[in-house]
């Protein structure tokens, strides 16, 4: 199977879209980024559905966009399959006829055995001759899945392939969708706003902000060594800003905007932002001292607790807001409520410098 | 009475005069047409020459209107291209024209002496295709409108699946936007329909009133409430009893599913 690879310069609402990538056969590359940040655009452009200002895409040796020579390859002959947002299903057909849409062609009866056997393959064959109306968000996310992957696409494109769901059908709806990708042989392009939901589904990830591609690795990569803020931030980091004030030896002094020093083992000058995890963050009553260099502490008041599940996210500020993410255990221990004052710390080695 | 009570029951007098003001004409209609009065004046040649002629030109023009105007909205809806706003205005404009001027207009153009003249000479004269004409003309909007928003209404992905899924535009064209939009487009048929069976001005002054030729029901009311006014009443009993019908198809055409049915 062929590799997709695009480079494209579009201006789509407000913004200008600028961006390259490859995907090879067999890989799922996740763009993530906020709304408005031109995601479906990117995947619309792919597909066929819109015209690009510049730049090229091609599938292997077909070219399907070159706007300098002129080459324009329309959606039928791509031939991409494409999960929408809010998967539209075709509303006058059974989900069994919205699968075999895309296999004209072909003989009907041979048709209708192969939607069905794809429908069966996700479990919803007795849902063959039910109307999209009827049926739950989790059964339309796997008609719409069934329907793009039917004709056999040169590559698949998700727009958002969990945001129609509710919570609760999410999580396994996620790990059912990785499965399925896993296998296919052809490139795949997923965007979405929810960092752990492309970090789930694509072998990459690639960040979007502003109509362009801020920083792009597994998503590993990605958590522990964010390009910039906006990277940072969207990761689930907190982010907290100032300058640098000084920088020698195995560590880097930052100055925080609102008080309070931290360090890291980064370097960088000038107006930073440092990133850190809200579960490397730790909470004690402990008055702050400055014993131990290589730990950050900060003087912090609580500002709220929400419990999730066995973790509990505390939000603090201390000039400015900060999370950190601890056990339930610790918080009844320590006896956390909101308007305590605690000293918050954490590993210089833990503490990342990003642009901003 | 409380004074709070008072806003409520100027709602509900309005509403009484409203209704009984609109009502009042069409209870007349049939309170002075008797059941035996009406199958009298249905035997009447002449009342059935003027119902089985508005019945096929009706029936000719909107079927014109919704193969010619069914396309044209469709590209209406789903292109923007310079001046499309004001294509959309003049393709509205028949609906607030009046119906003489509508009339004096068709004349104008494809009457013997209109700019159309010379190619058409005199084949529109005295015909029924002039009939059909007309109604095309002051109806076709009623159709243009509500097909464009029914289009317009498509979601587009859905036109995108179907592309992607390896549809051309024309085959997305029939098998996605048109049974999707079909509700719609069979509501504005109806209105359109509706309209035409009414028409009166713009008939008269394009095509006259001759009977079996080019008189309508419409016409054929007028050409005889001077003389024979029960047979009026009960030629127009039947014409409101036409409109009423397709009036309550456009009503109940939304939430029906046998459309979906049919385009399968």
């Amino acid at each position: 199977m062929a590799a997709l690879h695009a480079e494209l310069t579009s201006a789509v609402g407000g913004i200008e879209l600028d961006v390259r990538f490859d995907v090879p056969a067999g890989r799922c590359l996740s763009l993530a980024g906020p709304s408005g940040a031109g995601k479906t655009t990117i995947l619309r452009l792919l597909a066929g559905t819109v015209r690009p200002d510049r730049g090229t895409i091609t599938h292997g040796d077909e070219v399907w966009v070159d706007t300098a020579q002129g080459t324009w390859r329309a959606p039928e002959q791509r031939r991409c399959g494409y999960v929408f947002q809010d998967y539209a299903l075709f509303p006058h057909l059974s989900a069994l006829r919205n699968v075999a849409y895309g296999l004209r062609g072909t003989p009907r009866s041979e048709r209708r055995a192969t939607a069905l056997a794809l429908l069966e393959r996700f479990g919803i064959a007795e849902l063959a001759e039910a109307r999209p109306a009827t049926l739950s968000g989790g059964e339309r996310q796997r008609v719409a899945l069934a329907r793009a992957l039917a004709p056999r696409p040169s590559a698949l494109l998700l727009d958002e392939p969990l945001a129609a769901l509710d919570a609760r059908t999410r999580a396994s709806a996620g790990r059912e969708l990785s499965m399925i990708l896993q296998p296919l042989d052809l490139p795949v392009v997923l965007v979405t706003h929810d960092f752990h939901e492309a970090a789930l589904l694509g072998d990459e990830v690639g960040v979007i902000d502003d109509g362009k591609i801020v920083q792009r690795g597994n998503a590993s990569e990605l958590a522990a060594a964010p390009a910039t803020t906006f990277v940072a931030d969207f990761t689930g980091a907190v982010v907290l800003t100032g300058t640098v004030r000084l920088a020698g030896g195995e560590l880097t002094t930052v100055e925080l905007d609102g008080g309070g020093v931290a360090t890291t083992t980064d370097r960088g000058r000038g107006r930073v932002g440092l990133s850190v995890y809200p579960w490397e963050i730790t909470l004690s009553r402990a008055p702050a001292s400055a014993d131990e260099s290589a730990q950050n502490r900060l003087a912090a008041r609580i500002v709220s607790v929400t419990t999730l599940g066995n973790r509990v996210r505390v939000g603090l500020t201390a000039g400015q807001p900060l999370v950190a993410e601890i056990t339930g255990k610790a918080t009844d221990d320590l006896g956390l409520e909101v308007g305590t004052e605690v000293v918050a710390s954490w590993k210089a080695t833990a503490t990342r410098l990003v642009g901003l | 009475m409380s004074r709070r009570a008072w806003f409520p029951l100027l709602l509900g007098a309005a509403v009484a005069v409203a209704v009984a003001f609109l009502l009042l004409p069409v209870v007349a209609i049939f309170a002075n047409t008797g059941p035996g009065r009406l199958v009298d004046s249905l035997g009447d040649p002449a009342a059935t020459d003027a119902l089985k002629l508005s019945l096929e030109t009706t029936s000719i023009a909107v079927a014109v209107i919704v193969l010619v105007g069914t396309p044209a909205a469709f590209f209406l809806a789903t292109r923007s291209f310079r001046g499309r706003s004001v294509v959309v205005t003049l393709i509205e404009l028949p609906l607030v024209l009046p119906p003489a001027a509508a009339g004096i207009g068709l004349l104008a153009a494809l009457g013997p002496e209109g700019i159309l003249g010379g190619v058409l000479g005199h084949a529109l004269v005295l015909d029924t295709a002039a009939v059909v004409v007309a109604l095309s003309f002051v109806s076709a909007p009623f159709y243009m409108r509500q097909a464009q928003s029914s289009f317009q209404a498509v979601d587009r992905s859905l036109i995108d699946a179907s592309r992607t899924l390896g549809c051309s535009e024309a085959a997305t064209f029939l098998r996605i936007a048109v049974p999707v939009a079909l509700p719609g487009l069979a509501a504005g048929a109806a209105l359109a329909w509706a309209r035409a069976l009414g028409e009166f001005g713009a008939t008269l002054m394009f095509a006259g009133s001759y009977r079996g030729i080019t008189q309508t029901v419409s016409l054929a009311i007028y050409d005889r409430f001077a003389t024979d006014f029960p047979g009026a009443l009960a030629l127009s009993a039947v014409l409101v009893a036409v409109s009423a019908g397709l009036l309550l198809a456009v009503k109940f055409i939304p939430g029906s599913t046998g459309f979906g049915g049919a385009a399968r």
